[in-house]
């Protein structure tokens, strides 16, 4: 089933769509929901209300990428449960992956923050558009799919050792991107 | 810094770069932690050559095209086996207890018997009982009764019951609607509490099948039947087809009797990593990129002349050994994949090796490497 004709199931409001989006693209939202909760239930948990979150955004929302849609929307409520549920305990997966980046992002505790996320987010996605493609697909997959990085080595055919060098110089890269466009690191 | 606002800022990601990093060619892992034995071997090509044999054969009556392998249990002989740390496991999901092969094994066929029993019950037995036959490495239930009129198998994952009790009526007219037979099957399945992942039933043909009636010298009697068989309908986005496999299949005649009930256990509810790939398109990528062609030990590179090849599936779950606190090693569960296995019957010419000798070759295939392991014809 195309993306487009999925779409139209939730438009016709028809709980078939509901199915297809499970056998399509469960897999993909389950993964992204454990790699970012590690707990199943909660996992499962966010991908129900994922679900939920779809059905009741498409329509009016129309995407036309809906495996992103879909697991922008997983990411995003995986990643608020995570800190509602962790104030305290650190997972050390999704934790280790941000902690990571966070070295070369400008502080937060400014003022301007609020505004500056969005900004530094298309900053991001420019820093991106003039990497490499697998330097892009690492990049998003320990980032923002919260991969571990035996399983980046796995998809990418490289040695482990070879994807930290690589996401090492990313971020240094990165930093030097911010610093360039006038952000205090 | 403040992780929440990192991740956050990481919500703008643009969906072209989530697209292309979920849709990243998932190349060859580093390394697969075979059994490289030549016993593990065997056992794969026996369990594939059965696989083929009864899923993508489908029928009884292609026995004949098939190389010449009798093994009543198609994937004891590999499931479970293990040497060191590595395991080789087809047979179902993680492998985390570390416990001993047969112990695995007992257990998981202990789960099984409720299953086989009412399978058994359902099929008209009216007081199965089953034998642990524990004489073989891979011990398997046999199902027996008083009367002997309902007989069938189980291991781990493969479970096939069959009665004898109902006598089998042409079949060259289907006298109910296709949704009728998919209903009893499905009620047969449910009765039988037997849980077949994300499988759907294909809808009903009649074929033809010689199993359930054999005279004394054991020659099959061949009678049409009807099947549901159940298959994934989709996974990861491709759509299956007849042949490229079934995993459970029930035969009934026209008037709706089950005769036997056969198939895999385990469900599919992982999604497939390696795109199939058609027959050609593995020859073509052993022939246009060796380089990409890895060798099981021993295995000749080339001279393979393939003369037949067929189509089956295993699941191959993933271990790596992963370097913990710098000093100690620990075995990590990387992940399940469904291959495709190719059988190829041919010959190896390669001088000196196996001279023009009859050969079984299979090999693993992803969307970028083809694995080759092989073993004598038996």
């Amino acid at each position: 089933m195309t993306d487009g004709e999925l779409v139209k199931l939730f438009f016709d409001r028809s709980e078939r769509a509901l199915e297809a989006l499970e056998e399509k693209y469960g897999g993909l939202m389950r993964k992204l929901a454990r790699n970012i909760l590690r707990d199943e239930r909660d996992a499962e948990e966010c991908v129900s209300d994922a679900r939920l979150a779809l059905w009741n955004s498409i329509p009016p929302q129309k995407p036309e990428n809906l495996m992103a849609y879909a697991a922008r929307v997983t990411r995003n409520l995986s990643t608020k449960a995570y800190h509602r549920n962790t104030a305290q305990k650190r997972n050390s997966a999704y934790d280790a992956a941000l902690d990571e980046l966070a070295e070369v992002l400008p502080d937060e505790n400014t003022p301007e923050a609020e505004a500056l996320k969005t900004e530094l987010a298309g900053l991001i996605n420019r820093f991106l558009s003039e990497q490499s493609r697998e330097n892009r697909v690492l990049f998003t997959r320990r980032y923002w799919f919260s991969d571990k990085v035996p399983d980046i080595a796995k998809r990418l055919g490289m040695t482990e050792n070879g994807v930290y060098v690589r996401l090492s110089r990313l971020r240094e890269k990165l930093r030097r991107y911010l610093e360039k466009e006038g952000y205090s690191l | 810094m403040n992780l929440e606002y990192v991740s956050e800022a990481l919500n703008g990601l643009e969906e072209a770069y989530i697209t292309e990093a979920e849709n990243a060619a998932v190349k060859r892992p580093a390394r697969f932690k075979w059994i490289g034995a030549a016993a593990a071997c065997l056992a794969l090509v026996m369990g594939a050559a059965f696989f083929i044999k009864t899923q993508i054969g489908g029928k009884p009556g292609s026995y004949a095209d098939l190389p010449k392998i009798t093994i009543s249990n198609p994937y004891g002989d590999v499931a479970g086996q293990s040497q060191g740390n590595t395991v080789f496991d087809i047979s179902e999901d993680a492998y985390p207890e570390r416990t001993t092969a047969n112990v695995y094994k007992v257990v998981r066929v202990n789960q099984n018997e409720e299953v086989l029993l009412n399978m058994a019950r359902l099929l008209g037995a009216e007081d199965p009982k089953v034998e642990y036959n524990d004489k073989n490495v891979h011990p398997r239930m046999m199902l027996k009764t008083s009367d002997g009129n309902v007989k069938g198998s189980c291991n781990e994952n493969w479970i096939q019951v069959y009665s004898k009790t109902v006598n089998p009526v042409p079949a060259k007219e289907k006298l109910y609607d296709d949704s009728e037979y998919v209903r009893i099957a499905r009620e047969f399945l449910e009765k039988a509490n037997l849980n077949l992942g994300n499988a759907i039933p294909t809808e009903p043909y009649v074929a033809v099948d010689g199993l359930v009636n054999s005279d004394a010298e054991g020659n099959y009697e061949a009678f049409e039947c009807v099947d549901v068989v159940y298959r994934p309908k989709e996974i990861d986005g491709i759509e299956y087809k007849w042949g490229d496999a079934c995993f459970f299949c029930i035969e009934m005649t026209n008037e709706g009797e089950i005769m036997e009930a056969r198939g895999r256990l385990f469900d599919f509810t992982e999604p497939l990593e390696y795109p199939l790939m058609t027959v050609g398109e593995v020859i073509n990528l052993y022939e246009k990129d060796r380089d990409k062609l890895i060798v099981f030990k021993d295995c000749p590179e080339n001279g393979l002349v393939a003369t037949e090849v067929k189509l089956g599936y295993i699941l191959v779950h993933e271990y790596r050994e992963s370097m913990q606190d710098g000093e100690s090693y620990e075995d990590t569960y990387m992940g399940s994949w469904l291959l495709p296995v190719y059988v190829f019957s041919g010959s190896w010419l390669q001088e000196g090796l196996f001279d023009d000798s009859f050969e079984t070759v299979i090999c693993a295939v992803s969307s970028d490497y083809v694995e080759f392991s092989y073993t004598p014809a038996c």
